[in-house]
């Protein structure tokens, strides 16, 4: 027998040695290269084979090769093949699975996201501001009407009266408040304007422009509501319009969206003086 | 008969000694080990088998390797034994030669052993048969 002299491989070489790695799957990274390395350089230390059928003649074939190898490598350890393989599989299976959890815990974080919808409350009535120049009121005006105990606001419409409602606004989120509107009813009224006007906790109202925060230290933010009603037509006492909700543009997490704050009482609009 | 298949085997179960043993001498690779085991009349061996060993055996500290640059082509990776491997392969001799004794001992042939006459199988089942029944 010849020596021959080491060599770069054929290419039936290595594609045996792919061969042998592909019948080496399952083990450990580490294991398998070691393994790997032994066959490249048994393969570039022997005469070069040019065919695949002439490395199966002499080496055995890919599978029986890489068979070889691990039967050496478990004798001195017996059962070592075997753990390594199973401690390799659920190494991939705790991979497998930490990666659906973080899919499926991403996708119900980002369905979160998208549909996060803040509660708004308020733990005080609505009221009016019987200012027949519209003025909005502050807060502990000789005019204002509070309507804490009872279930209606009511706001008489009058020719000429445009009315302002103070409706407090307070959230469970922390929210960037950018704007609010009122569905117009049957075209009787229009929104004049909605002002906010922050409340910071032991003060008075002040008022401020869009965008306001709503914490939840329990800073109080009102929405003066100036209304023009038309009342043409109605009859004394008729109620003609009624306030349920306000609706709410804000921005949080990034992301601009919109809530339906429902009156914790409605406010009417009724047809004639007090 | 014996058969290529049993000596593989048996080969499998001496391959530290041997390669242990050829290392002994001179610091050798792999495919110089193999041709020396071959040309011993220790064949068929496997291949996949000494490269495997010889990975492992330098793994578990029994032999050192270098990288020895050739002529042409990639280097050649010379093994040579560490002191861990002469203590192996010294423990590895005495097994092993307490082994064959054995091996041999149960094996030999029975012309080979003091010449004696058996007992029968009754007798020696049984002991002598009773005075009744002579």
């Amino acid at each position: 027998m010849t020596e021959p002299s080491p060599r770069e491989l054929t290419q039936a070489e290595r594609a045996y040695v792919a061969d042998v790695e592909f019948a080496l799957r399952g083990l450990p990274r580490a294991v398998r290269g070691s393994l790997l390395e032994a066959t490249r350089q048994n393969l570039a230390e022997r005469p070069p084979c040019k065919s695949q059928t002439e490395l199966a003649r002499e080496l055995h074939p890919p599978r029986v090769y890489a068979a070889e190898l691990q039967e050496d490598l478990d004798r001195s350890e017996p059962g070592s093949v075997a753990r390594a393989r199973r401690r390799h599989r659920m190494a991939w299976t705790a991979t497998a699975l930490a990666v659906v959890v973080l899919v499926v815990g991403g996708t119900l974080g980002i369905r979160w996201w998208v549909t996060w919808d803040p509660a708004f409350y308020s733990q005080m009535s609505s009221w009016t501001c019987l200012e027949s120049d519209g003025s909005a009121c502050p807060a502990g005006a000789v005019t204002k009407v509070d309507n804490v105990l009872g279930t209606t606001t009511r706001v008489r419409c009058m020719p000429g009266r445009t009315p302002t409602i103070a409706v407090s606004i307070q959230s469970h989120s922390a929210v960037t408040l950018t704007g609010a509107e009122i569905d117009p009813f049957d075209q009787l009224y229009t929104v004049r304007s909605i002002q906010p006007w922050v409340q910071p906790p032991g003060q008075h109202p002040a008022p401020s422009r869009w965008p306001v925060t709503v914490t939840q230290d329990g800073t109080l933010t009102l929405l003066y509501i100036t209304l023009d009603l038309d009342c043409q037509g109605a009859h004394t006492g008729q109620m003609i319009a009624s306030i349920l909700t306000i609706r709410v543009h804000l921005r949080a997490y990034g992301l601009d969206r919109t809530a339906d704050f429902d009156l914790p009482r409605p406010i009417e609009i009724a047809w004639g003086d007090a | 008969m014996p058969t290529d298949g049993v000596t593989s085997q048996w080969l499998r179960g001496v391959t530290d000694l041997l390669l242990l043993a050829c290392l002994e001498r001179e610091p050798s690779y792999g495919y110089a080990l193999l041709e020396r085991l071959m040309t011993g009349g220790l064949h068929p061996i496997s291949e996949a088998t000494i490269y495997g060993a010889l990975r492992r055996l330098e793994g578990s500290g029994l032999c050192g390797s270098s990288l020895v640059a050739s002529g042409s082509g990639p280097a050649r990776r010379y093994y040579e034994l560490t002191a861990a491997g002469r203590a192996s392969l010294a423990e590895l001799r005495t097994e092993w030669a307490r082994f064959a004794d054995a091996v041999s001992a149960v094996t030999k042939t029975p012309a080979n052993d003091a010449p004696s006459t058996p007992a029968s199988p009754a007798t020696a089942l049984h002991g002598p048969p009773a005075e009744g029944e002579r």
